[in-house]
């Protein structure tokens, strides 16, 4: 049984000319890295949320551990599954302490306590995204990077057997970007965790994920392994850009993979 | 400003303090009073002018009946403290408001604004009866007031008429008919004098300025409108259809009035010069032919014991020959 | 956690203060021990009347009033995750005003002395309503762009229909209704003190009950409902319930301002953002300052009054940026 079941989903913004999905069939196995991908406006972001059931769909169905996704309350949903969001609009700064223990109030409530098991989670997120000595500063004066880390931290602590990130490194350098694809494989590998990721970075994705979804205007382009999707035809006709894949070596884990390489306009090209 | 009220000594020698025992000490105001006297002054001067005729429970439908001698009274409005002085039973005025001028009450601890007095004064000063003028506010006051044991007797203070019903009213509750009955008349004739003085002389149009900037002034209903006509005048506004509309230059030019009355207070030193100068009154005929009569202020307020020195200065302004006078 | 609850003592400590200078001082001198006395009951008559039957009804009033207005300021800054965010930011304010001047102008006070906080509240709902449909009616769920930009329109389509109304009365009349808006206590009895904390009390501890899920509102809605948070019930529920408790408050004494305003951000600066003890801390400090200054509105130029928004804004001033200047550089 997969984890994701999606059939045939659709889902139009209230008010928009077009569907912002159609057709979407798909399933999210247990304990693996899927990546999904397309350009801006493809509908990443729509599907991450109709996935956790942020939105209605407009058609079709979405299920979760085989129960239809509507059928979950929120906060038994929430000890499932965590989501990192790109971004905050915290209006009021917050110390990084008390932002990681949020992620336990699925489990604690409304009312209850922190007990020891709820210290214990948030000191062991805060370990794993390696924020410990992070803890009492104010968010306010971290960096994109370490604020990130903040929010998986916060992500971990819930708990969850599904990590969902929106778009994860989009504002990160190298080093954090890195950091956090890696941390995303060592979670799949030691804790037989699945991760969803929505990213724009086709490379990384490409070495880090077992499933790829490939996304236009809504639609499935493509869907599969690595090999699979990234193709110079796929890719340079979603993108509308004329690329090159190659697969090179020496890359640690996930040598093998194909690599996309953009063009240059006047360079020779295989789709027009 | 935590000064103690040090007029006591003083207050100890007075007759009017063998009738209770000794006050609760008041602090004195302030130095800040400028700013809300200024703006409450402002309004509350304009606010005397006229108000609505909701009566206070009571005050229609059971007659006026005296009050025992030791009643300590203060009245929320000057007007009617000067009524009760004027019909001699100044005695019974233990306290005033911030705006009483008046000489015989100055000496008397204040209670505050007038409109909404301190109750803590009230109750500290051991005051039985208070005097208020009809309005919207005051069932809450006089219903607020009857809670701490003290009564609230309402007059109606917005045309001649009512001054006159006020008049005997007051001296029922106090005890002073005649006199009262006294003043009654003695106004009533000189009323009536002015109005055979001035004949069948043409009515002089005129406008009564409120405020300056914008031009604010009065339209019939009001006690202004009302010494207006006595006066031999007549209000180029009183069509308007607010008691107290606010009106552009262009229909201050239009209506043409030939007389301007501006009421200042005692403390004024506005002058036809400086009316001259502002922008927009330049341009009237009255102004620039130097027909401005500049009034006391408090006088015009409300009815109270002056409406006849006020109909009459103002009759003398505005029909110079029919008083012996020349065009001031 | 320690420092947050040295800081609730402390707070609590100047609450009771401030009660206790509310009752001793006013326009008539009354030495303390006769304060005492005539809260125990006994002692001068007048005495009495001045302190229970006056002063202690302001005094409550005033902390009643003072600890739903900060809190419910701290409430809309953490929904609408807007540090300009106040109590009136929906239109409350100006919708009660409307209900308090068309009572005043149509002569209801003659008749009943509830007619005004009743029309003053009256009008508060239909302000909070009218919002709210509006935001909703944008279909995107009470977005908190929608719902301070409806309460921008409507809080000024309410102001200009006071401006109407006043235009026409007489000037006692808009003499009245400027001094309702301005916001009052010497109005207080025992009937006032009892109809607010019936509805001020509970809600504010059902909304200190909430404030986990509100912190996690405060960081952001999405993030608040992946954690588990039923957003849009949570919403509704505080939407409304903050807002009754602001129409309840200006029905009983004015739209006083600064207070909801002033008072959570003052306690942000000093012990942060974690609404389980900002908002008991916005009651407390909301309530004490409220207290004070009444107190000095009514002591400063006694006998008469200065309105008491006048006092908390030239009085929280300078106080606020004290602490923002101690405490910014700290962080």
């Amino acid at each position: 049984m997969s984890l994701f079941e999606l059939r045939d989903v659709s889902y139009r913004y209230p008010g928009a000319g077009r569907s912002a999905l159609d057709g979407i069939t798909l399933d999210v196995e247990a304990g693996s890295v899927f990546a999904m991908l397309g350009p801006n406006g493809s509908g990443k972001s729509t599907l991450l949320r109709v996935l956790l059931g942020e939105l209605e769909t407009s058609g079709g169905s979405v299920t979760f551990s085989g129960r239809p996704s509507d059928s979950w309350g929120r906060r038994e949903i929430a000890m499932e599954v965590a989501f990192v969001p790109q971004a905050e609009p915290m209006a009021f700064p917050m110390n990084v302490r008390s932002l990681v223990e949020m992620g336990r109030y699925p489990h604690i409530g409304v009312l209850g306590r922190m007990g020891p098991e709820d210290r214990a989670a948030v000191d062991g997120a805060m370990e794993r995204a390696g924020i410990m000595d992070l803890g009492g500063r104010s968010i306010r004066n971290l960096s994109g990077g370490e604020r990130q880390r903040v929010r998986i931290a916060r992500a971990l602590a819930q708990e969850p057997k599904i990590l969902v990130l929106d778009e994860p490194t989009a504002a990160l350098d190298l080093h954090f970007e890195m950091e956090t694809f890696e941390l995303m494989r060592e979670l799949t590998d030691e804790r037989s965790f699945t991760v969803v990721v929505a990213t724009h970075n086709l490379n990384l994705a490409a070495r880090y994920a077992s499933r790829l979804l490939l996304l236009s205007k809504g639609r499935i382009e493509a869907l599969g392994s690595p090999d699979d999707v990234i193709t110079a035809d796929t890719i340079g006709r979603v993108y509308r850009w004329p690329v090159l894949v190659t697969a090179p070596e020496g890359l640690g884990p996930g040598a093998g993979a194909p690599q996309v390489v953009p063009l240059s306009h006047g360079g020779s090209t295989s789709a027009g | 400003m935590l000064l103690s009220f040090g007029r006591e000594n003083q207050m100890k020698a007075r007759t009017r303090e063998s009738l209770a025992p000794v006050p609760l000490r008041l602090r004195r105001p302030g130095v800040v009073h400028t700013v809300p006297v200024v703006c409450l002054l402002l309004v509350t001067s304009m606010a005397a002018c006229g108000n609505s005729s909701d009566a206070l429970p009571g005050s229609d439908a059971a007659p006026m009946q005296p009050m025992d001698d030791v009643a300590r009274i203060v009245s929320l409005v000057p007007s009617l403290a000067e009524l009760v002085i004027a019909i001699g039973a100044e005695e019974r005025l233990v306290a005033r408001t911030d705006y009483d001028t008046h000489p015989a009450v100055a000496d008397l601890p204040s209670i505050g604004g007038g409109l909404d007095p301190s109750l803590e004064a009230l109750v500290g000063l051991d005051i039985d009866v208070v005097l208020m003028p009809e309005g919207e506010n005051m069932p809450a006051l006089a219903a607020r007031l009857g809670e701490l044991g003290i009564s609230a007797v309402g007059f109606r203070t917005e045309t001649v008429d009512d001054l006159y019903d006020s008049i005997e009213r007051l001296g029922v509750l106090v005890d002073r008919t005649v006199p009262a009955t006294t003043l009654s008349d003695d106004i009533a004739q000189r009323l009536r004098y002015i109005s055979e003085v001035i004949g069948a002389r043409p009515l002089v149009s005129v406008m009564y300025v409120i405020w300056s900037d914008p031009p604010m002034t009065t339209a019939a209903g009001s006690y202004i409108d009302e010494v207006i006509s006595i006066a031999g005048g007549y209000n180029v506004f009183s069509d308007a259809p607010m008691r107290w509309p606010t009106v552009g230059f262009e229909s201050m030019v239009r209506r043409n009035p030939s007389v301007i009355i501006w009421p200042r207070g005692a403390d004024s030193e506005l002058t036809l010069d400086a009316v001259r100068d502002m922008p927009g009154w330049r341009d009237l005929e009255a102004v620039q032919n130097g027909r401005i009569v500049f009034v006391d202020s408090d006088r015009f307020n409300r009815p109270g014991p002056g409406l006849a020195d006020a109909a009459m200065d103002l009759a003398r302004a505005l029909h110079p020959s029919a008083f012996g006078g020349s065009t001031p | 956690m320690t420092r947050h609850v040295l800081l609730l003592v402390g707070l609590i400590a100047s609450f009771a203060f401030s009660v206790v200078v509310g009752l001793a001082v006013g326009a008539v001198d009354i030495p303390i021990g006769e304060v005492f006395d005539a809260l125990l009951g006994s002692g001068d008559s007048r005495i009495r009347t001045i302190v229970v039957g006056l002063r202690l009804p302001r005094v409550l009033l005033a902390a009643e009033v003072g600890a739903g207005l900060a809190v419910s300021g701290a409430v809309f800054q953490a929904l609408l995750r807007n540090p300009l965010a106040e109590p009136y930011v929906l239109g409350v304010s100006s919708g009660a005003a409307v209900g308090a001047v068309i009572a005043i102008v149509f002569g209801m006070t003659a008749t009943s002395m509830f007619a005004l906080p009743i029309a003053a509240f009256v009008g508060a709902v239909v302000a909070i309503t009218l919002v709210l449909a509006m935001a909703a009616a944008a279909g995107r769920g009470l977005d908190t762009h929608v719902l301070l930009l409806a309460g921008v329109v409507i809080g000024a389509f309410f102001n200009a229909i006071i401006l109407l109304l006043v235009n026409f009365a007489d000037l006692e009349t808009f003499r009245a209704a400027m001094l309702w808006i301005m916001g009052s206590f010497s109005g207080a009895t025992s009937e006032s003190v009892t109809t607010v904390a019936v509805w001020v009390l509970p809600a504010l501890l059902a909304l200190t009950l909430l404030a986990r899920p509100l912190n996690l509102m405060s960081v952001g809605e999405q993030s608040a409902f992946h954690l588990g948070v039923d957003v849009r019930k949570l919403k509704l529920m505080l939407y409304v319930g903050t807002s009754l408790v602001v129409g309840v408050c200006v029905a009983g004494s004015g739209a006083i301002g600064f207070v909801g305003l002033v008072v959570p951000h003052a306690l942000r600066l000093v012990g942060g953002s974690d609404h389980r003890w900002l908002l008991p801390a916005c009651a407390l400090t909301g309530g004490a300052f409220l207290v004070f200054a009444d107190t000095i509105a009514r002591t400063v130029v006694a006998p008469a009054e200065l309105p008491v928004g006048v006092v908390t804004a030239l009085a929280g001033v300078p106080v606020f940026l004290w602490l923002l200047i101690r405490y910014q550089e700290g962080t």
